[in-house]
């Protein structure tokens, strides 16, 4: 079967009415249930590539023609996923379920994001490759366990390049604005390898220290690296895009930044 | 069973209240009018002097024990209670009207003279200074020493002009209220710093012949300007008689010790006319408190030419505000402050408060709130009524509350006062139209879902029910998910499912 057929075989679980097929094109009306009771209705047209499924919006309507902040491309198809790590294939009746789940949560998810005008959870991937660097400060934090896993979901992680020495600057990193950890960037360790270990051991009585605390000395390093790369593959990202025009429906988006 | 807010019951209701006042009657107030029990959709024009007076003290009573316990509420409350009554009788004695006890703070009206009288505009305000003047002097004597009671340190904000008279409350509390620029400006004033003496506007400061002032809330009237007021009003009542009249009431009628006990949630069933300070309640309990931000503006352009309008928006407003909160989240309402809401919400047993689940409800009520506010103002325009840029402010605090009736048997007036009720409305007024905050405790006991809503700032802009539901079911939020889940399973059982799936969305630079 092909994933237009699991598509509009599943479709009828989500309340979803297909309008028309046409080879491996499908377009529907898409309820979206609010928690009020409301149900706005999406017109959305998919048009299959294999297993992959792109889907936008027939006509911008209800969504912007084009929102990196709002997780729209250029070509108004949603980014409803990582290619690299989530599941966006539709090979079987399972996948086309996800799917379904999938769009309707994004849909959810920009209804969200226009009443409150920025993204409503920190759970999307930056943007364009910058993803990538999310996924490595990820695999790091979960190394280093909590709070790292926490804050780096939350966002709370931000990093600054300071100074300069024999070992080049150092990377400093914040949680939430307060300094916990540096790292030398030429040098590629961290600034004090005598100090606690960033880890739970490192809270304990007789702490564990970072220099012999397994591979935490160079998972934080990692952290560090990934934050710096991370954000400046966000300018690229946006460097990419000077000139296009911002749709206005998110406050402090770097399109409108750019363009004022 | 999950509680929650639905856009099609709000809508159904707030078509209902549109109803009631399609014809709506605005009149001049005059002689032969009464201000009881004014009809729904009628409201009166009314040029009067408004008096505000704050007691500045009684966050001093609630903080005098490190714990919010049981001794530091009886004391509050006696402390109150002993100044209503003492208040009450200047009132009565000096034909003045009490519009409300707000816990510390007074709301009254000086009416009379009439229009109709000669410069009857400066005799208001004299005698409202003069009121002003014998309440700040009698509550220096009503504390007691016997009981570690001090004596009230009173403020008093006095405004005049047009301003509405309009029906408060519901069903059985029928009082009437008054909006539009005077009675705000006297609350601003009262409420505006700690130093005690007379403040006037300078409107007010203007019709009795004084210079305006810079700044009117540091501007104390002066002994000699008090003294003119007081000799031109002629009181027909002394300082002493009160003193001694309120001393033989006291020996007559003693104040009850105030006993508490728990009222079994929910608090929606708490029958309010029936608390006396012997058997008041005290809980663990959110306090929250919902203002209709720019109303005054919005008054003070309409009530000359379209005061039929403010009728309808507060009428509409008002009453879906307390529909949420009682009838969709098992609150209680504790009163209305002009265009504010106070209530209180509370989950648990007849034992204990389920303080998370507290904090829960009372962010998706705050969430439902805001949504039935917007539908209100979409449907008040439909209609055609102006509503210019209202919106609304809400704050709410997590804590032991107190609910009772204080003042003279047969007037009693219903009091919840705490750290919490404090706190609940001082996160109300650091908000703008567009956010909700929450107090320190709340915050600390909410589950993670909550902290991650609200942020360190504990504020947020534009919460409406989707939002919150949404947000807190995502970091598993028991209160939001059965909420959600209620919504979610009429529309289809995979929508249940699929709201568990975690979508994380990307972006590409094509």
């Amino acid at each position: 079967m092909s994933a237009c057929d699991l598509l509009a075989g599943k479709a009828p679980e989500f309340g979803v009415t297909i309008l028309t097929r046409s080879g491996a094109r499908l377009t529907a009306t898409v309820p979206v249930p609010m928690p009020d009771g409301s149900a706005p209705s999406y017109s959305i047209v998919m048009e299959a590539a294999g297993p992959m499924v792109p889907a936008r919006e027939e006509v911008p309507v209800r969504l912007p023609a084009f929102c990196p902040e709002r997780h729209i491309n250029a070509d108004g198809s949603f980014c409803l996923g990582w290619e690299k790590v989530d599941p966006l294939a539709v090979n079987d009746e399972s996948d086309a379920w996800s799917w379904w789940a999938r769009l309707i949560k994004f849909l959810r998810l920009q209804e969200r994001a226009a009443r409150r005008r920025c993204w409503p959870d920190s759970r999307a991937w930056a943007h364009g490759a910058a993803a990538a660097q999310q996924l490595r400060a990820e695999h790091a934090a979960a190394r280093l366990g909590e709070p790292f896993v926490d804050d780096i979901a939350r966002n709370l992680l931000t990093v600054a390049r300071l100074g300069t020495s024999s070992n080049g600057p150092a990377l400093r990193v914040y949680r939430d604005g307060v300094r916990i950890f540096s790292v030398w960037e030429l040098a590629k360790r961290p600034v004090n390898l005598r100090r606690r270990c960033l880890c739970k051991k490192g809270e304990t009585r007789r702490p564990a220290v970072l220099r012999n605390c397994g591979t935490h000395k160079q998972d934080a390093v990692d952290l560090a690296f990934s934050l710096r790369d991370r954000a400046r593959e966000e300018a690229k990202f946006w460097k990419t895009l000077e000139g296009r025009v911002c749709c206005g429906t998110m406050d402090g988006c770097p399109l409108a930044i750019g363009g004022s | 069973m999950a509680k929650h807010w639905n856009r099609d019951r709000a809508a159904e209701q707030i078509d209902k209240r549109l109803d009631e006042v399609e014809t709506v009657d605005v009149v001049d107030f005059k002689r032969d009018m009464s201000l009881e029990s004014i009809p729904t959709n009628k409201a009166y024009r009314m040029d009067a002097a408004h008096l505000y007076a704050d007691i500045l003290n009684l966050s001093d009573m609630l903080c005098v024990t490190e714990d919010e316990g049981v001794t530091c509420h009886r004391r509050t409350l006696r402390f109150l209670n002993l100044h209503y009554r003492a208040v009450y009788r200047i009132l009565s004695e000096c034909d003045a009207r009490r519009v409300d006890f707000h816990n510390q703070r007074l709301h009254s009206v000086v009416f009379k003279p009439y229009n109709t009288d000669d410069g009857a505009e400066r005799k208001r305000l004299e005698r409202a200074v003069a009121i002003g003047q014998m309440i700040i002097d009698v509550l220096t004597q009503t504390g007691d020493d016997d009981e570690q009671i001090p004596n009230a340190k009173v403020r008093i904000g006095i405004d005049t002009g047009l301003a509405l008279a309009v029906n408060n409350g519901r069903r059985g509390g029928r009082e009437s209220l008054f909006l539009g620029e005077p009675a705000n400006g006297a609350a601003k004033l009262s409420g505006a710093r700690q130093k005690q003496g007379i403040f006037l506007t300078n409107r007010a400061r203007k019709a009795i012949g004084l210079k305006e002032a810079d700044n009117p809330g540091a501007a104390a009237l002066t002994d000699d300007e008090i003294a003119q007021c007081k000799l031109a009003a002629a009181l027909p009542v002394t300082v002493d008689e009160i003193v001694r009249d309120w001393r033989d009431d006291l020996s007559a009628n003693p104040i009850g010790a105030f006993e508490f006990s728990r009222h079994m949630p929910p608090l929606r069933t708490l029958d309010i006319t029936a608390l006396t300070p012997g058997n008041s309640r005290r809980q663990e309990a959110v306090s929250l408190y919902a203002d209709i931000d720019n109303f005054t503006a919005y008054v003070a352009s309409h009530v000359t030419d379209s005061a039929e309008d403010v009728v309808r928006v507060f009428h509409v407003l008002r009453s879906e505000m307390d529909r949420v909160l009682t009838a969709d989240f098992d609150g209680r309402r504790i009163r209305f402050i002009g265009d504010c809401i106070h209530g209180l919400l509370c989950d648990g047993t007849a034992r204990e408060t389920d303080e998370e689940g507290s904090v829960s409800t009372a962010t998706l009520c705050a969430g439902a709130l805001r949504s039935s506010f917007a539908l209100s103002l979409e449907k008040l325009k439909d209609r055609g009524i102006d509503v210019a840029d209202l919106a609304l402010a809400i704050g709410f605090e997590l804590g032991p509350m107190t609910v009772t009736r204080l003042g003279l048997k047969g007037d009693r007036v219903r009091c919840s006062v705490s750290r919490g009720v404090l706190a609940s409305e001082a996160e109300q007024q650091r908000c703008d139209g567009t956010e909700t905050a929450i107090g320190l405790h709340a915050y600390e006991a909410g589950t993670e879902g909550v902290k991650n809503l609200f942020g360190k700032p504990r504020k947020a802009a534009n919460l409406d029910y989707n939002e919150v539901v949404e947000a807190l079911s995502d970091d598993g939020d028991a209160s939001a998910k059965a909420a959600q889940e209620a919504a979610y399973v009429v529309a289809a059982p995979a929508i249940v499912e699929a709201a568990r799936i975690a979508v994380r969305p990307h972006a590409l630079a094509r």
